[in-house]
């Protein structure tokens, strides 16, 4: 097998050669050498290219939840020459559905567990007619469930061992992830081979990561940071853990047991984890590094983390989807991030290699040093936009005046730093909230809550606030006639848990502000008022 | 010291989860006690995590979650009875 310079999978094809019988994967109590992993993945991909059709975009839908296949369905979907798609069952299926249907996508490879729901979402989709169930051997109940559709399994998979994968389109994309919209439907950020793998290839040297490193894999496939998860670790010849959704439960359990030596989760995993008492002194001898990312982290929290693991550098990494993954980070130094921090939180600190940072004011002119401003970001990490939507790319993706670089506009408040100090993150311009590190437009909900309820007056806040976001959402609902129960249990058909509003307060009108507009702030006062 | 039982942390799971448990179209009293909390989508992990702070909150103790099995931890029953038998 040869491999292509510059795409996201050259740094695996790389290690599989330098280090076959090392383990690549540690899943489910069992580990996959990068020789074995590398064979199933090339298996799929000769199975794609000779089974599936070769119209439509290059896109493969990879719906798979923690398991091999998941790993395998992406990197064969890479070495295919295509982008992949992540879906994950614990998501509405009506939600999935519409990803998927968007994607445009022919072909879903899928696993066992997801493959029960591929009834669902595959109705009235016109465009998927390959499905690879690459580790079902008998996959004829499936094929029963999807008339009109080819449904392949193990059987059915073409060797390997000869499938060369096509050179790829630095341009081309490498995955197709969704965000939450704000319009009232998910946005699908494209990324490009070449917007990722010089970040790759920075972060290995950044963290010495090696052929020893044992790295954790909390983040959903659906979330970029997974991106990171794999293949910094698989560029490095490292083994990728990713712990089931049970052992996810049990996170220090999980990193005692699989020797866990380079972690990165979001934030509220450890502030949980706080919570829990599992941040006594000591406990984690063996992490090197300890990476947050996705919403503020709070420092108390950094510093128990440092406690229980003493060994560790910790930091508090920064980026939107569409500028691939991380592009800001900080570095925890004992005794003066205390003072470098805002808030209560961790800066963000300063952009990574190749990144350009500007702080701008509402005209996207440079603020001063010390000045407050919407985060631009620009550099070869910057992505080509969203999927089928040129209008709002170029809403966000522009060239600031006065400069000839291409910059995405983050919608994050940060602090322009001063001369040797870092980036602070002050909260979002926009209704963008973060619930447990997931990023929510407040507008897509709203925009489900009005089609529940038949009300056009509604307003989500996220509610109660936390130093890092939000635990829930409230919504507000100008109505006095609304079926609650009904209205949620639709919501919770259409949106992931964490988008479907804990409570409904349901009001006769609701209050406007000077501009017109619904007073949020004063429905936000009207909640901290209940609590007192 | 009172005695907490593995119905009262049952009943106070479910009060917890009450939102959830409807929006799934289940009723709280019908669960039987092998009702996986987790694979059947009422909480997800961190979920689970704020569950176990709230029920310590609630019964006032401090239990050490490093002690349970990730595999019964989800599930209503042996979570309930478990709670119960580490509380003091």
């Amino acid at each position: 097998m040869a491999h292509i310079a510059d795409s996201l999978y050259s740094g695996f094809l790389r290690s599989a050669e330098r280090f076959a019988d090392r383990p690549a994967l540690a899943i489910d109590g069992r580990e996959y050498s990068y020789a074995e992993v590398r064979a199933r993945a090339a298996s799929i991909a000769a199975t794609l290219a000779v089974r599936a059709p070769e119209s439509g975009p290059p896109l493969t839908a990879v719906f798979a939840y923690r398991s091999v296949t998941a790993f395998t369905g992406l990197l064969g979907t890479l070495l295919r020459g295509h982008g992949y798609v992540p879906l994950n069952h614990t998501l509405p299926p009506a939600r999935t559905a519409l990803m998927l249907e968007r994607s445009r996508a022919r072909a879903v490879i899928v696993d066992r567990e997801s493959a029960e729901q591929l009834h669902d979402i595959l109705r009235g989709n016109p465009d998927v007619t390959l499905i690879l169930a690459p580790d079902e051997q008998d996959v004829g109940w499936l094929a029963g469930q999807l008339p009109g559709h080819k449904v392949l399994g193990a059987r059915d998979l073409e060797p390997g061992e000869a499938w060369i994968a096509p050179p790829v389109d630095p341009d081309a994309i490498a995955y197709l992830l969704f965000t939450s919209g704000s319009t009232g439907v998910p946005k699908g950020v494209t990324v490009a081979h070449r917007n990722a793998t010089g970040l790759m290839e920075n972060m290995v040297e950044r963290y010495d990561v090696t052929e020893d490193d044992r790295v954790s894999q909390t983040h959903e496939l659906t979330f970029d940071v997974s991106v990171f998860d794999m293949f910094v670790t698989w560029q490095a010849g490292g083994c990728l853990c990713c712990p089931t959704q049970k052992e996810l439960v049990a996170p220090g359990r999980f990193i005692r047991k699989s020797g866990i030596t380079i972690w990165f989760s979001v934030p509220s995993t450890a502030i949980f984890m706080k919570r829990l008492g599992l941040l006594k002194p000591d406990s984690y001898p063996g992490l090197r590094h300890s990476l947050f990312a996705g919403e503020p982290m709070p420092i108390e929290v950094a510093r128990g983390w440092l406690a229980a693991a003493p060994g560790t550098n910790i930091e508090n990494l920064y980026g939107p989807t569409e500028a691939t993954i991380v592009c800001v980070g900080y570095r925890w130094v004992a005794g003066r991030s205390e003072a470098e921090s805002e808030a209560g939180v961790m800066p963000i600190g300063e952009a990574l290699p190749g990144v350009r940072t500007l702080v701008v004011d509402g005209d996207l002119r440079e603020v001063e040093p010390g000045e407050a401003g919407e985060l631009l970001v620009a550099g070869p990490q910057v992505t080509p936009g969203y999927w089928d939507d040129p209008e709002t790319t170029a809403e966000v993706f522009i060239v600031p005046p006065g400069e000839s670089e291409r910059f995405y506009r983050t919608g994050d408040r940060v602090r322009s730093p001063l001369p040797g100090h870092p980036m602070t993150y002050l909260g979002r311009l926009d209704h963008q909230i973060k619930v447990r590190g997931v990023r929510i437009e407040l507008g897509e909900v709203e925009a489900a809550v009005r089609e529940a309820t038949g009300v056009d007056g509604v307003v989500a806040v996220g509610w109660p606030a936390t130093t890092t976001g939000a635990d829930g959402i409230v919504a507000f609902v100008g109505s006095a006639g609304v079926d609650i129960v009904a209205a949620k249990a639709t919501l919770a058909a259409r949106l992931p848990p964490t988008m479907v509003p804990r409570r409904f307060v349901l009001l006769k009108a609701l209050p406007l502000g000077a501009s017109g507009k619904f007073d949020r702030k004063r429905l936000l006062e009207s909640l901290a008022e209940e609590k007192e | 010291m009172s005695e907490v039982t593995a119905e009262q942390v049952r009943a106070v799971v479910l009060e917890e989860l009450s939102e959830p448990i409807a929006a799934l179209g289940l009723e709280p009293d019908q669960l039987p006690d092998d009702f996986d909390l987790l694979t059947t989508g009422v909480i997800d992990s961190l979920g689970l995590i704020e569950l176990i702070v709230a029920v310590n909150e609630r019964f006032g103790l401090d239990i050490d979650f490093e002690e349970l099995d990730p595999e019964s931890l989800t599930v209503l029953g042996p979570f309930s009875h478990y709670v119960a038998s580490a509380a003091p």
